[in-house]
Order: structure tokens, then C-alpha cells, then sequence
């Protein structure tokens, strides 16, 4: 196979992460939210840390109710 | 539920795995996916062009599909917990060493090799694979979250890098998805990423145990026949062959289409902007196709649900392409499109859970990380010799109509093959049913 006929595979590129699908999805989100880049980093960033943190506040909830009614069940029995 | 129930916990351990896991797919897939966000200013910053930058990413898709058997093997030996934070790791530590990119040599081995190497440490494959071992009834369903968290990366991910691209820089930005990475999914994978209940005293499904006596106790079912203790005992059975051929026709489905959808939408006369968003949708529907998938497969079963998967992607092609050969003029225009991107969208990510839920039954959950990387590994021969094989014939005719054709075709025999599964026969489900009321297979 010649190179250039695989680098010929390149061109013919379009995919997911294509620079010409993201422009327009930028494009798209400007125009809903306005020109403001800042509100979606900050709303993405937000949730991106708030999701974790809130998974291991949730468990660790959980945990503490868990080894409350362990002591209680072990007092009552 | 009856038995003497011991303190059980309220929540299942195996959920806050799903939830890690998800969000682990999530940031590692998503800020690969954000590759694309970059390209420009890249190459307006180093005089690149597009070929040159795109070569990073597929290479990247080869060295993942290559390496992957490798890593599954690492992760099978090892339990999986240290490779998935290494892993990490490495992904959050190469994006932020990508932005001292200097030269396409260096952004070919950053992204192209490293970045593929470590993400291999943390895909979908050695995830699932540790979420199998968690979830027996309801494995299908936690494998299709699981890569429902990785579809949805891309729609959360990449739009926080364009616009953080634009408020800062493209090397502030890659510093920021490695942070991300670094400081939010690292430390969730170390508190919550456990190798096996067992390990934590719990049964598959959080069942009762049956050495209590408990009369419950789906989860507790036998080996299958062929379970395998060694990772090239699957090679001398027909169901991996059955499974990982219509895998390989997937790979070549999908990325033909991340390939050569646009400009083959385009040439048929529709503008750049629409089949931008054409493909957007289609994209977008791959979180409700890997969920829904998941779910119906551990009410139905696997090997008929991915028998029909493929069924539908195959006539979604030939709704494609035949009306264009035939002459049909309401298909042929974009209302075929965007029939197409429908049961494309559903289909993308729907094989995934049903593949690697399928495998895990099985083979057993063992070797199950090898068994997905070597799966995969087909899957991504399949990818890149139809890409390759697109772009060739495109350049002889002119058009997509032959390969695309070709590809949609292979579908119907992939389906085929899915649909010879003997699951009954040789899948855990059904070896040994206990109370659990178990679905309906062959």
C-alpha cells in the first residue's frame, strides 16, 4: 500500500470530533446562550465537580446510617 | 426478602461502582473526544495541516486496538483496581504534557501512543469486565451505563473545551482536561473502585449469601460450559468466533460512518451545516441505544437482542443507499438521512453491552479482560481497514455508494452469526436457574 493512499484516508476525514461538526456546535451554543464561553465552563465545571464529590458525601452517609443501625440492631439483640 | 438478614446494606456497593465508572468514562472518553477542538489552533499556531494533525488521532485508534489485548491480559493477572487508576494517571499526566506540544512528532506520541496506551489502561473494555464481576442479572444494564457514561463524555466534554479553548488557550485547555482528570476521577477510582465483592464480603447483585441459607439467591448460578480459566481456551469454541467476527463488521459499520458520513452527506447535496448536525443526532441517540440495550438484554437476553441490533443497522444502510441505485426520490434526499441517523443512532453503542455482557456469560469472568480486548482488537481491524477500504474505493469511483454498500451488507451475515449463539446452551444464565425469574433466550 502506497502512503499515499493511507494518508488519502485522512482526508476523507469527518468524524465525531471532526473540526468542522465542533465549529457548528459552537456555533449552535453561542447563539443559545450568547457569547458567553465562561457560562458553559462554568456550568460543565461546576458539574463535573459536583458529581463526585457528591457520590462519596452520598456513600459516606450511607455508611454512617448503615453502622448506626448495626449498633442499635447489636444493643437491641 | 426473607432469611436472617444480616445489617445488609441499603444501597448495593456494585452501584457505587456503576456511578464511578460512569463518570470515569465519562471525563477519560470525553476529553479524548475534544481531540477535534484542538486541531485548529494547532495547526494555525504550527502551520500544520489537516492530514498531519488527523494522523495523531488515527493513529491512536490503531495503537487502542492493538494494545488493548495486552492490557486486558494485565487486567485480568492483576484484578484490574491498580491498572484502572494507572491508567488514569497516565491519561491525566499526558493531556497536560500536551500542551508543551512543540512538534507533530511529539503530538503523535503524546496523544497517538501515550494517551492510547493509558486510556487502554481505563476503557470500557477492562471496566466492563470488572463490572461483570459485580453483576450477574443485571450486567447488561450496568454495561450499557457504563458506556452510556462514555457516549455522553463527548456531548459534556468537548463543549467545555471549545469554550474553554476560546476564553484561554489550547495549552491552557489541555492542562485543564488533565486536571480534571488528575484531581476529580483519580481520587473517586481510589475510594471506590473495588475488584470483586468479594473482596468486600458481598455476592454479584448484592444477594443474599447462599451459605446463610438464604432461598434467594439469583445471582448464585454455576459456570457455563465453556467457562475458561485461561485466556486461550475461547479460541477452540464457536461463540467467540461468532461473537468477535460480527464485532469486527461492527467496527467497520461505525467507523466508516465517523469517517466518511459528512463528506458522503455533502456530496449528496445536503450542506455541511446539516449534516453536521445529522451526525450530531446520531451521536447524541447513542446514550439512549447502549442504555436501552443493556436493559432489554437482561430481560430478554443477549444474543437475539444483538441479532437484531445489527439487523437494524444493516437496513438502516440499505435505507442509505438502495433508494439512491432504485431511484426512490423521498429516501434518497435527506429525510433518508435523518432515517438513517435514527435507527444508526439507537444501534452505535448498543452492541457494546450486549457483546461484552454476552462474552462474560460465557467465558466467565476470568479472563473476561483479555476476551474483551481481543474483541475489541477485531473490532478495531474491522475500523481500520474499512476506512481504509472507503477511502480507496472512493478515490477509484467517485462516490461512498459502493462501500458503503459493502459494509451494510456484511451486517446481515454479522447478525447471523449473533443470532447462532447457542446462549442456552452455553451461557451461565441459564445453566443451573435458580429462583430468579430469567429471560427468554434462544
Amino acid at each position: 500500500m502506497s502512503s499515499p493512499t493511507i494518508l488519502s484516508v485522512l482526508r476523507h476525514h469527518g468524524e465525531s470530533a471532526d473540526p468542522e461538526l465542533l465549529a457548528w456546535i459552537k456555533q449552535l451554543l453561542d447563539h443559545i446562550l450568547g457569547s458567553s464561553g465562561w457560562v458553559i465552563v462554568a456550568i460543565v465545571g461546576l458539574a463535573l465537580v459536583a458529581f463526585p464529590v457528591g457520590l462519596v458525601l452520598f456513600y459516606l452517609s450511607q455508611l454512617r446510617r448503615e453502622r448506626a443501625n448495626s449498633y442499635q440492631a447489636s444493643r437491641d439483640g | 426478602m426473607a432469611g436472617p438478614v444480616k445489617n445488609k446494606p441499603r444501597i448495593f456497593y456494585g452501584w457505587y461502582m456503576v456511578a464511578a465508572l460512569m463518570f470515569i468514562a465519562l471525563v477519560t472518553t470525553g476529553a479524548r473526544n475534544a481531540f477535534g477542538v484542538f486541531v485548529i489552533p494547532m495547526e494555525e499556531e504550527f502551520g500544520w495541516n489537516r492530514t498531519t494533525v488527523t494522523a495523531a488521532g488515527f493513529i491512536g485508534a490503531v495503537v487502542a486496538g492493538v494494545i488493548q489485548p495486552f492490557l486486558g491480559r494485565i487486567f485480568d493477572a492483576t484484578g484490574g483496581r491498580k491498572i484502572v487508576i494507572l491508567g488514569l494517571i497516565g491519561v491525566g499526566v499526558t493531556l497536560i504534557l500536551l500542551s508543551l506540544t512543540f512538534h507533530i512528532i511529539f503530538l503523535v506520541l503524546m496523544f497517538g501512543v501515550f494517551a492510547s496506551v493509558s486510556a487502554g489502561g481505563v476503557s470500557i473494555n477492562n471496566t466492563s469486565a470488572m463490572l461483570a464481576r459485580w453483576f450477574r442479572r443485571r450486567r447488561a444494564t450496568v454495561m450499557g451505563m457504563n458506556a452510556a457514561g462514555a457516549s455522553l463524555g463527548g456531548m459534556v466534554m468537548v463543549p467545555f473545551a471549545m469554550f474553554l479553548l476560546q476564553a484561554t488557550s489550547w495549552r491552557l485547555t489541555w492542562v485543564a482536561l488533565g486536571v480534571v482528570i488528575l484531581v476529580l476521577a483519580v481520587p473517586l477510582a481510589f475510594f471506590f473502585i473495588r475488584e470483586s465483592p468479594a473482596k468486600l464480603g458481598l455476592q454479584p447483585d448484592g444477594d443474599e449469601d447462599p451459605a446463610d441459607g438464604s432461598p434467594t439467591g439469583g445471582s448464585q448460578r454455576g459456570p457455563g460450559p465453556l467457562e475458561a480459566d485461561r485466556w486461550t481456551q475461547p479460541f477452540r469454541s464457536a461463540p467467540f468466533w461468532q461473537v468477535s467476527l460480527s464485532y469486527m463488521i461492527c467496527g467497520s459499520t461505525t467507523y466508516m460512518l465517523s469517517f466518511h458520513f459528512v463528506p458522503y452527506a455533502v456530496d449528496r447535496g445536503v450542506s455541511q451545516t446539516l449534516a453536521a448536525t445529522i451526525m450530531g443526532v446520531m451521536l447524541g441517540l447513542n446514550v439512549f441505544g447502549s442504555l436501552g440495550a443493556g436493559l432489554l438484554a437482561d430481560r430478554f437476553g443477549r444474543k437475539n437482542l444483538l441479532a437484531v441490533v445489527y439487523l437494524l443497522r444493516g437496513s438502516g444502510y440499505m435505507i442509505l443507499i438502495l433508494p439512491g441505485i432504485l431511484g426512490l426520490t423521498l429516501l434518497s434526499g435527506t429525510f433518508g438521512l435523518w432515517v438513517f441517523a435514527l435507527v444508526m443512532g439507537f444501534s452505535w453503542w448498543a452492541t457494546l453491552p450486549l457483546t461484552a455482557s454476552l462474552t462474560a456469560d460465557v467465558y466467565g469472568t476470568r479472563t473476561l479482560g483479555t476476551m474483551s480486548g481481543i474483541s475489541f482488537a477485531f473490532h478495531q481491524i474491522g475500523a481500520a481497514s474499512s476506512v481504509l477500504f472507503a477511502a480507496i474505493l472512493y478515490d477509484i469511483t467517485g462516490s461512498y455508494t459502493v462501500p458503503f454498500l459493502a459494509v451494510g451488507l456484511l451486517l446481515f451475515p454479522a447478525a447471523f452469526s449473533a443470532f447462532s449463539v447457542k446462549e442456552r446452551k452455553y451461557s451461565s444464565r441459564y445453566v443451573s436457574t435458580p429462583a430468579a425469574g430469567a429471560a427468554t433466550g434462544d
